[in-house]
């Protein structure tokens, strides 16, 4: 990717990190490393780091909660989970993304064929 | 981008962003450390290494950025750099200015210096510029120069500049000419500080070295308690006594303020240490050193705690 699809693509995915994340969620509880190696995968975000002021975020906020477990020893990890709310939040960004990806798909394909 | 020097370890990791985030609220800056301690043990468990781990974490200072937007708090003023080489420099600048003032025209020459004086009155209450004629100001504003000149030096070479004007200065003082070397005290200091902590790796101090700076900041600010205390067991200030009473407790606040480590504190401190110069240059006494010096101490103990023990996110060089 050059540097300005990167530049492009960063933006956009500033916006829908957050339900990323719940939509992560909405499938198993996760600790902080599982969620970071999911999104790395995907290709959704650059940073680990910035993940956490998110999930903070969104724990003030009340889409997800958090729980600590015990690992293995005398580790334990904090396992964030979506909540009502976050589901919520979830399935209206579903129906928003749908849309717009629509209209957007529309104008784009309109150039093209 | 982020570099992977097999150096930028863990713990240095966290106290970068440790300092990037020095102006969060202490609760949401505690949680945001903590996770991302616990997401670069996770990490190694999980097999990478320590500087894999902490190069997928992004820059320090990307994270402190997130945190910032994510939680609804401003950049720092200004985002901009603020250097801090360049005002502890100017803040030198000042005190040496200042210090020539007081010494060129408030300072008493110290009795039986001059064998050649007849009148003892006249010899002790004279000023130092009435002692020695007018070429005395300009001798005294001498380092204030020095200092200043050091804001015209490339910043490649101004590390080795500043130490080099610390270093003057230092000897200044123990040369102690016209019996003023005391009084450069609080300059040298400022000079010391100007020349090391702008160039420290990391701009917040590391545990031992707070923990030491504190120790030490407690006695600077618990001495006057210690000293009324030794002149009430003497009766020598019982008619000050209340006061004198306001005073201990002021100080026995600030020495609780100092281990909270808060930066209102420092600012305080700094604010009491320029009071105290003031004081010792208007309202001198026979205590009129040992107040300018208490006075450049406090002072600078002030800075040093904005400066290292609490600094302000994003400060530079």
């Amino acid at each position: 990717m050059n540097l300005n699809a990167e530049k492009i693509a960063t933006n956009l995915r500033k916006g829908v990190l957050e339900y990323c994340v719940l939509a992560l969620l909405s499938e198993r509880d996760m600790y902080g490393l599982e969620i970071a190696n999911q999104l790395v995968e995907l290709e959704l975000t650059a940073s680990e780091g910035s993940l956490y002021p998110l999930l903070a975020r969104m724990k003030d906020a009340g889409s997800v909660r958090t729980r600590w477990e015990q690992a293995d020893g005398s580790r334990s990890r904090k396992y964030y989970a979506i909540t009502g709310n976050g589901k919520e939040s979830l399935e209206l960004f579903g129906s928003v993304w749908g849309q717009l990806s629509d209209q957007v798909d529309g104008l784009l394909g309109g150039h093209h064929v | 981008m982020f570099s992977t020097k097999p150096d930028v370890t863990a713990k240095r990791y966290l106290r970068q962003l440790s300092g990037y985030l020095a102006d969060l609220p202490e609760a949401q800056r505690r949680v945001i450390l903590q996770d991302i301690s616990e997401h670069i043990e996770e990490s190694i468990f999980s097999g990478r290494t320590e500087s894999e781990a902490i190069s997928a974490l992004g820059e320090p200072k990307e994270v402190a950025k997130a945190s910032r937007s994510e939680l609804g708090i401003p950049e720092p003023r200004g985002t901009g750099p603020w250097p801090v080489g360049t005002s502890l420099i100017g803040a030198a600048v000042a005190m040496a200015t200042f210090t020539a003032v007081i010494v060129s025209f408030f300072l008493r020459n110290a009795e039986g210096q001059h064998p050649d004086s007849t009148n003892t009155t006249e010899r002790t209450l004279s000023s130092l510029l009435e002692f020695y004629g007018p070429g005395v100001a300009v001798l005294t504003l001498l380092p204030a120069v020095l200092v200043a000149a050091l804001l015209f030096v490339p910043l490649r070479m101004r590390r080795w500049a500043t130490l080099g004007c610390a270093i003057a200065t230092t000897v200044l003082v123990f040369y102690n000419p016209m019996d003023a070397g005391l009084f450069y005290v609080p300059t040298a200091i400022l000079i010391w500080l100007a020349a090391t902590l702008p160039f420290a790796k990391v701009l917040q101090a590391g545990r031992r070295e707070s923990v030491l700076l504190q120790i030490i900041g407690l006695c600077i600010v618990l001495l006057p308690v210690v000293v009324l205390f030794a002149g009430s067991v003497n009766d020598s200030f019982s008619v000050v006594m209340i006061p004198a009473l306001i005073w201990a407790v002021a100080c026995l606040a600030l020495a609780i303020g100092v281990v909270l480590n808060r930066r209102i504190v420092y600012w305080i401190i700094l604010i009491y240490g320029l009071l105290a110069l003031v004081t010792a240059a208007f309202n001198s006494g026979i205590l009129v050193a040992a107040i300018w010096l208490f006075g450049g101490i406090v002072l600078s103990f002030g800075i040093y705690g904005l400066l290292r023990l609490r600094p302000r996110a994003g400060i530079t060089r």
